[in-house]
């Protein structure tokens, strides 16, 4: 019963506490292209300011995967994004479990701190002709509604 | 990273096991609801238009969409309260879909420091941050789920040893004897929904905090299916049940890996061999009423 109470009155102090986001908020493009590994995914990740369009450089990107159709039943290992080529470039591969159409959580650190929910569709009934489609419903991002864009892989 | 992922995977457990909570009072009370999922999406949605929208603290966004969500419960037991069986599964599993095809269609938006904010149809509702812009990581995020998790299962389990519980019981054995008993069966049928109501709506505000974002699609049948599922596994005869099925599916079968991909199928194949094997799921009235009198027999040695 003690551990209880002192678990509730953590998460009351916890739920008081103020908020404190510091930083411009990210505007975020996803594109990803299948790799040769059933399932898996190199996708290119570019950051830059909403307001400023300048790049997120030395952020950290945590990557997190999820199906809306399929809420809390999918639990992909989230995965830490590399700084890419070009500023504001981020790369992750990531090892989903089906195809279908999944919400990344992009949670960015750094310089910055952000959270951005990209939905992306990822079909093909083959591997060598994976087609990816993102829907640019951007949380936080700069992309207009209903803006497609089309990506086919290698 | 694996510190993230195990956090995520026990947020999961620990959210989800207040739909399945909601869908075993009803299974209590002799009815079988396929549409538990409605009420954590209105509350999902109306916790996130409490602080996304209205600046309202996190503390009364949860409070508020548990509230929301027994009133929808209310609304939709008033009129179903008579029905039975199948039929009742039916209109609940309809009603469902009508909060999903309602909030594809709903929007409601409002300008917030140059962010246009809340939901929007079909494209969800976006920006719930109250809890990401408070600074409070995930970790501590799921010591506030495992703390209302823990208030609801006492709850429950006080509520097995009462009167109530004993009532609902009763009405799910055999309504027509519990009226016989001068008893109002709709009444305490009516009850039931509404905490079920507002059970699956403290799991729905929790959701959409963490998530910081919601769509209609979230809240589609699967979601009611696995809640009602997770009580035909675990178990019947206690609230502890319905958390060992979630602990099950999550749990146990995302911890093999080799199968995480097919985890639906065998799912599925789980609850059709329960339901014929264990009917009442595996910590059934029986199982509980044996393991009580070990305890008590254990205690006695003791002493």
């Amino acid at each position: 019963m003690r551990t209880l109470t002192a678990v509730l009155a953590l998460s009351a102090m916890l739920m008081a506490s103020g908020a404190a986001m510091a930083g411009e908020r990210v505007a975020a493009d996803v594109s990803c292209t299948a790799t040769a590994e059933k399932l898996t995914y190199d996708c290119m990740i570019m950051l830059k300011g909403k307001k400023s369009s300048e790049p997120v450089e030395g952020a950290e990107v945590v990557v997190k995967a999820d199906m809306p159709s399929m809420p809390l039943a999918h639990n992909v290992r989230p995965v830490k994004a590399a700084a890419g080529s070009m500023p504001g470039h981020y790369t992750a591969t990531l090892e989903l479990e089906m195809h279908g159409e999944w919400a990344l959580t992009l949670d960015v650190s750094g310089p910055t701190r952000d959270r951005v929910v990209k939905k992306l569709h990822f079909g093909g009934a083959s591997g060598e002709t994976e087609h990816l489609h993102e829907e640019m419903k951007d949380h936080g991002g700069d992309m207009d509604h209903g803006e497609m864009k089309m990506e086919e892989s290698q | 990273m694996d510190d993230i992922y195990l956090i995520a995977v026990l947020s999961n457990i620990g959210m989800i096991s207040f739909i399945a909570l909601s869908a075993y009072l009803l299974l209590v009370v002799g009815e079988i609801s396929f549409g538990q999922q409605a009420f954590f999406a209105v509350s999902a949605y109306g916790s996130g238009i409490a602080t996304a929208m209205w600046g309202w603290p996190i503390w009364l966004g949860l409070l508020w969409g548990a509230l929301v969500a027994g009133a929808a419960a209310l609304v939709v037991a008033i009129p179903t309260v008579r029905l039975r069986g199948l039929y009742f599964s039916v209109a609940t599993l309809a009603f469902a879909e009508m909060v999903r095809l309602i909030f594809e269609i709903f929007t409601y938006q409002v300008e917030i420091e140059g962010e246009l904010v809340g939901p929007d149809g079909s494209d969800g509702f976006r920006d719930i941050r109250a809890i990401y812009d408070s600074n409070v990581s995930d970790f501590e995020y799921l010591l506030i789920i495992y703390g209302l998790l823990s208030v609801v299962l006492i709850g429950f389990l006080i509520l097995e040893r009462s009167r109530l519980g004993a009532i609902f019981r009763m009405i799910g054995e055999d309504p027509l004897l519990t009226e016989m008993q001068g008893l109002n069966v709709n009444a305490y049928k009516i009850l039931a929904v509404v905490m079920a109501g507002v059970v699956a709506g403290i799991g729905g505000a929790l959701y959409a905090h963490l998530a910081t974002y919601v769509e209609p699609k979230i809240f589609n049948v699967m979601l009611g299916v696995h809640a009602l599922a997770y009580g035909l596994i675990g178990g019947l005869g206690t609230a502890v049940g319905p958390l060992i099925g979630v602990a099950i599916d999550i749990g146990l079968l995302e911890s093999i890996r080799a199968i995480s991909g097919y985890r639906m199928i065998v799912f599925g194949g789980l609850v059709a061999v329960l339901l014929i094997v264990r009917p009442r799921g595996l910590l059934d009235e029986a199982a509980v009423h044996w393991l009580r009198g070990r305890w008590r027999g254990l205690v006695r040695a003791e002493n």
